[in-house]
């Protein structure tokens, strides 16, 4: 039978390793050739602009796109293949937060743990309780996901990630939506998990902060390649005048257009 | 021919998902809720229209036949030809085709919404397959739902024949004439064949609806699209097996 | 509580269904879902005709039981009844089966008997056997054959009476017998005028001998023996009324059968034999009042008894001179050959 959890194993760092990822729609190629290793527990961020195929990435390591060219392992399990994909616990936060549009908030918090029948009722209703006072949402929790706002609905996903008890956590864009306060503390959430488990998390944003205090290494990614691979000092101290760019946009406040709000 | 190409494939692609949910049947003990759920979505929820429906097609059925046979002054056999009409055909296919419309359009949206919205692949990160969770209860659902549909549209059409033919002034039938025509010459067969029809079609029409749904690609436009093609589908394979199943269990 | 109030409908709409098919599989001429209950007797039929399972067993219209099944046993049609409980069948009933719609339905109808013992499980019930509407209709198709033939017989006695082109009847044998006769028996009646006239003139010894006793007794028996011949033809010819009265009969018995028999004798073979019949018939007795024929004659005119009869009061006044006895011996001769 394809359900082979049915108790919480214990919690093990996963590694990645990504070799040559090719990815194309068509014609269009979108990922041109990333490799990458990223350690059992490290935490790892990728930026890169808008459209430079970073949710892509994201995908091809929660084995939910098959790759044109090259491997994608983690811990040595190719997720790309249905039947192995199985054995790796890892959770991915989707950029829109993917919420069950039928379910309530709680339910979407605990349909892992009933599906997968890993605690009993009152242990899972304890855990989704405590997930969701994480991200201050206890009010929210028989609310359904069309009552929410965008920044709720990507906690409640966060939220949901938590409750699978990953040893993965795969996050597309985690804080886009949300204020500066809600946004530091997702940075200390993930801290804190590798902390207490040694998760392993790879962090999709362009949010230059998070990037530069969270993470262990930073990627950086444009147009489908890999531009540098780095520590978040290292990153900052490169020449690369495209890295250069999107790290420190080069906004000319003297132009008369934003005058007023100035 | 490229069309028929497509269908065929579209089919069989659905009964590789038939295969593939059915792999899953070990877990519909713990999915009882979900099996009830539907139910009520395919059963209860389609039974006010199926039943108004099918009192309009027997009605239909008995003053076309009336009209005919007062020439022949062969009224008395409006009971039998509704009967079997209604038990053989009319029942099972106006049972399929509003489940199609009414069901199958509506978890195609569902599902296609699901797969848009990016559902799917949050259950499949989670290692809940969609066909267990998605797909299997809806089937087991249609197949307890069904024959109630079914024999539902089936007597009511019946009704519906009767209130016709002793009502209408020109044929003016004996209720009991209408009704001897149908127990004397309807056999608990001719129902069994009809149930047996409406179970494969409404097992059909799920499975294309089911499958037409995950199926779909791209944005909130394409759930639009996938509903239609639902339909489409649903409403060919309910004729194409028509004809088939009629000759089988003639 | 929302989902347990749809668990409850679910439910409840699926009860519904399951009992709306019990209803139905009750309801129809062979509901098989559930067996009824009762006790089972076997009949076996000559011919099962339509009966099928789950048609009705009645008691007089009254129904008893269903037939849960037929067979063929030992190549006999055999039904399997099954009655219900609270029905007693007497031992020596009688099972058939009948047609209970002019569609086309079958019914098994049990006739009861007198006894006090009562047919329990298992048993075989007697049977009449089976009328089938076939059949019915196959030996009124039968009737109407051997109808038939009984005509053809009657036209062909008939015909070998008056005859026809081909084949001479009895009529026409004796018209030719006397057609042929004609000249001779003219002749004789001429001789036996000349004779008379020479009796009269009272020559030869014909007149001589008139005169004798002997003689005389000799032609009285001539006259007497004319005269049973002519007896004889009236006989006969009451015998064809007879036999026309007969036919006659025959047709009017039909004619009057012609309600019962219904259209059987539309059929036009058979008006037109019968019609045929009747012509003839017709044809016959007005040959014979018309005096057509020689045998007409005899009948109607009694031409040949007149003229014997003048020819024999000829004789009479002239006996005296009667002299020869040849030409009286020829005379009757001629009459004896007549008949
Ligand atoms: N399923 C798909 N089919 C075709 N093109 C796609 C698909 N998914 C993404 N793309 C394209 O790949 C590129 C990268 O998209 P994405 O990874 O979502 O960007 P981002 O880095 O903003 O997350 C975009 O140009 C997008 O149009
Ligand atoms: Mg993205």
């Amino acid at each position: 039978m394809p359900e082979t959890d049915t108790s919480p194993a214990p919690r093990r760092a996963l590694g990645i390793s990504v070799e040559n990822l090719r990815k194309s729609f068509g014609s269009t190629e979108v990922l041109k050739g990333i490799s990458l290793e990223v350690k059992p527990g490290e935490i790892f961020v990728m930026m890169g602009p808008s459209g430079s195929g970073k949710s892509v990435f994201l995908k091809h390591l929660a084995g939910l796109e098959i790759p044109t060219e090259g491997k994608v392992r983690i811990d040595d399990i190719n997720v790309a293949d249905d039947r192995e994909r199985p054995k790796v616990r890892l959770a991915l936060v989707f950029q829109a937060g993917a919420l069950f549009n039928s379910l309530s908030v709680f339910d979407n918090l605990a349909l892992y743990p009933r599906e997968h029948r890993l605690y009993d009722r009152k242990t899972i209703k304890e855990k989704v309780e405590k997930a969701l006072a994480m991200l201050s949402l206890s009010d929210a929790a028989e609310k359904i996901p069309a009552e929410l706002s965008g920044g709720m609905k990507k906690r409640v996903a966060i939220a949901r990630a938590l409750v699978m008890e990953p040893d993965l956590l795969l996050y597309d864009e985690p804080t886009s939506e949300l204020d500066p306060i809600m946004a530091a503390t997702i940075s200390e959430i993930i801290a804190d998990l590798r902390e207490e488990f040694g998760v392993t998390s790879l962090v999709v944003s362009h949010d230059r902060d998070l990037a530069m205090t969270i993470g262990d290494r930073v990627g950086i990614m444009q147009e489908g390649e890999l531009l540098a691979i780095d520590t978040p000092a290292g990153i900052r101290q490169m020449d690369d005048p495209r890295i250069k760019e999107f790290l420190n946009p080069a906004i000319d406040l003297k132009n008369p257009r934003f005058k007023r709000s100035a | 021919m490229r069309i028929l190409h497509q269908y065929l494939s579209e089919f069989g692609q659905a009964f590789l998902l038939l295969v593939r949910s059915l792999r899953h049947l070990p877990s519909l003990p713990r999915q009882m809720g979900r099996v009830i759920e539907q139910c009520y979505l395919i059963g209860y929820t389609t039974f006010p229209i199926v039943a108004i429906l099918s009192f309009f097609i027997g009605s239909v059925l008995a003053l076309q036949t009336g009209y005919s046979l007062q020439t022949f002054g062969a009224v008395d056999f409006i009971g039998t030809i509704v009967g079997l009409s209604m038990a053989r055909e009319l029942g099972p296919v106006m049972a399929a085709i509003l489940l199609a419309g009414r069901v199958g359009s509506a978890i195609s949206a569902e599902l296609a919404s699901m797969k848009v919205y990016q559902e799917v692949d949050a259950l499949i990160t989670m290692n809940i397959p969609p066909e267990r969770m998605l797909v299997l209860p809806r089937l087991i659902a249609v197949l307890l739902m069904m024959p109630v549909l079914a024999i539902v549209a089936i007597i009511i059409g019946w009704l519906g024949g009767a209130v016709v033919a002793s009502q209408v002034s020109f044929i003016g039938l004996d209720p009991r004439i209408y009704f001897d025509g149908i127990t004397n010459f309807v056999a608990f067969k001719d129902v069994l064949d009809g149930l047996i029809k409406a179970q494969i079609f409404g097992f059909s029409v799920i499975l294309i609806s089911c499958h037409v749904g995950l199926q779909t690609r791209g944005g909130p436009r394409e759930i639009g699209n996938s509903v239609t093609r639902a339909v489409v589908l649903s409403l060919i394979a309910i004729l194409f097996l028509d004809y088939f199943i009629t000759q089988a269990l003639l | 509580m929302k989902e347990t109030l749809n668990t409850a409908r679910v439910g409840f709409f699926f009860l519904m269904g399951l009992v709306l098919i019990y209803i139905v599989a009750q309801s129809l001429s062979t509901g098989t879902l559930f067996r009824d209950r009762g006790y089972e007797l076997q009949a076996q039929f000559t011919n099962l005709q339509q009966v099928k399972e789950g048609d009705d067993v009645r008691v007089a219209g009254v129904k008893i039981g269903t037939v849960r099944g037929t067979a063929l046993e030992d190549g006999k049609a055999t039904a399997i009844l099954t009655i219900n409980d609270e029905v007693q069948v007497p031992i020596d009933s009688k099972a058939r089966v009948i047609l209970s719609g002019l569609l086309g339905t079958n019914q098994v109808d049990i006739q009861y008997g007198e006894s006090s013992e009562y047919l329990s499980d298992g048993d075989t019930i007697e049977t009449l056997p089976t009328t089938d509407l076939n059949e019915i209709f196959a030996k009124i198709g039968d009737v109407g054959d051997r109808l038939d033939g009984a005509f053809d017989q009657v036209t062909e006695a008939l015909r070998s009476i008056t005859g026809d082109e081909d084949e001479p009847g009895l009529f026409k044998n004796l018209n030719e017998l006397v057609v042929e006769n004609r000249e001779s028996i003219r002749t004789t009646t001429k001789n036996l005028e000349t004779i008379t006239d020479t009796i009269a003139r009272g020559e030869g010894t014909l007149g001589r001998l008139l005169q004798d006793d002997e003689v005389y007794q000799s032609i009285q028996r001539i006259t007497t023996d004319l005269e049973s011949v002519a007896t004889n033809a009236k006989g006969f010819s009451g015998e064809i009324q007879v036999l026309v009265e007969d036919v006659q009969g025959i047709v009017r018995k039909v004619e009057a059968g012609e309600g019962t028999l219904g259209r059987l004798l539309s059929d036009d073979s058979i008006a037109r034999e019968i019609e045929l019949v009747a012509k003839n018939l017709r044809e016959i007795s007005d040959r014979l009042n018309a005096g057509e024929g020689t045998l007409g004659k005899l009948l109607s005119d009694d031409a040949l008894y007149y003229e014997a009869t003048a020819v024999l009061r000829k004789a009479e006044a002239t006996l005296d001179g009667l002299g020869n006895q040849g030409p009286i011996t020829a005379v009757g001769i001629a009459a004896s050959a007549l008949f």
